[in-house]
């Protein structure tokens, strides 16, 4: 029967619709060398990517690697217009998603190690780098950033694509968590473990902002 | 004929040697920004081991202070990295901007400001204070950020 189902649980939107405008906080701190919340910013993004890596394997159906990850014969299969089975991320999607953690993770891992232009700010990890080799973490930091932008720009490509061609709202969804669909609702893990994995991204990433083991 | 060759080898070698001197030019304006730089770079990797031993669980103070005596080692030699000339449209890249020779007066203000927060930093140093180290440090990178602002293009 077709009813709307529970495709997104909070715990993945909650993370995506942080992660997208403290995506946009941390390049305009950047921008406007406030490098002090950039490194807040930075803390509160990592919670995430480790929160989301955690959910990956633990969480809801449809955030599970598992479940959305395919192999090049479907993802082929589905760009030649076979209808993508179940519901929750597609066999292309879900190479978008990793692509987008990825990103994420590279983003803030190489700020971690980032040293400004005259010494005075650092990521935690900065104490294990001399100041070139620092410098040269922040250099690629603000290259891969580019390369990032690009990735959130196809992701908005997609998602206009999907609106305009294929007549599928993909915001929505994202928002209310929930989606029109026959298929049977996704199994949801309780809202426990989400909590405990919070918890548990968010002791990591003060963990390392102490960079406790370098002292 | 004779005239118009020697007159011509003339001219070639007048041409030559003013190539020459424009690549002398060019070179010594590079190294010097490149001398520049690399001071620089001397200074915020100082900049970078003093934050570290400041903040370390503990403070240790003979990174602080060996850092300090580099930092206030360089910032006395700061007002020399700037020879006329060493602007932009010289020749090489440099984030160096115009106004340090134009607002000449203003630059060394900044300059002198920085070298009493280094020479003060320095001294809290050498008396192993760590409040009053941390409060110089702060100053410190406030007169960075400061001149900075002021003298230097954005890194884009």
């Amino acid at each position: 029967m077709i009813a709307p189902k529970r495709v997104w649980d909070w715990p993945v939107r909650l993370t995506h619709w942080l992660l997208a405008p403290l995506i946009a906080f941390s390049w305009w701190s950047a921008e406007i060398q406030r490098l002090d919340w950039h490194r807040l910013s930075g803390y509160l993004v990592l919670t995430l990517v480790i929160f989301r890596l955690l959910w990956g394997f633990v969480g809801s159906e449809t955030a599970r690697f598992d479940a959305f990850l395919r192999g090049p014969r479907a993802v082929v299969a589905y760009l030649r217009g076979q209808a993508a089975r179940g519901i929750g991320h597609n066999p292309l999607g879900g190479w978008a998603v990793i692509a987008m953690i990825l990103a994420l993770a590279v983003q803030v891992g190489l700020g971690l190690f980032a040293v400004d232009v005259d010494g005075l700010e650092s990521g935690p990890f900065a104490v294990f780098m001399s100041f070139d080799a620092g410098r040269a973490a922040a250099e690629l930091h603000e290259w891969t950033f580019n390369a990032f932008v690009l990735l959130i720009a196809l992701h908005l490509c997609a998602i206009a694509f999907y609106a305009v061609v294929q007549k599928k709202n993909l915001v929505g969804p994202m928002i209310t968590g929930r989606q029109m669909s026959e298929v049977a609702a996704p199994r949801l893990a309780p809202h426990w473990r989400a909590l405990l994995c919070f918890g548990i991204a968010g002791a990591a990433t003060f963990a390392t902002s102490q960079s406790f083991w370098a002292f | 004929m004779r005239h118009a060759i020697r007159a011509a080898s003339l001219g070639a070698a007048i041409a030559l040697s003013a190539i020459a001197g424009f690549a002398v030019a060019q070179t010594s304006t590079a190294s010097v920004i490149e001398t520049r730089e690399s001071q620089f770079r001397r200074l915020g990797a100082a900049f970078k081991g003093m934050n570290e031993a400041v903040r370390a669980r503990e403070p240790n103070m003979a990174s602080i202070r060996a850092n300090a005596v580099t930092i206030e080692e360089l910032a006395q030699q700061l007002p020399t990295w700037f020879p006329a000339g060493s602007g932009p449209g010289a020749g090489a890249p440099t984030a160096a901007k115009t106004e340090i020779w134009s607002d000449a007066a203003g630059f060394a203000d900044q300059a002198h400001l920085f070298q009493t927060a280094a020479a003060d930093l320095s001294a809290a140093a050498r008396r192993g204070e760590m409040s009053a180290i941390r409060t110089e440090v702060r100053t410190l990178g406030q007169r960075c950020a400061s001149c900075h602002t002021e003298f230097r293009e954005r890194d884009n």
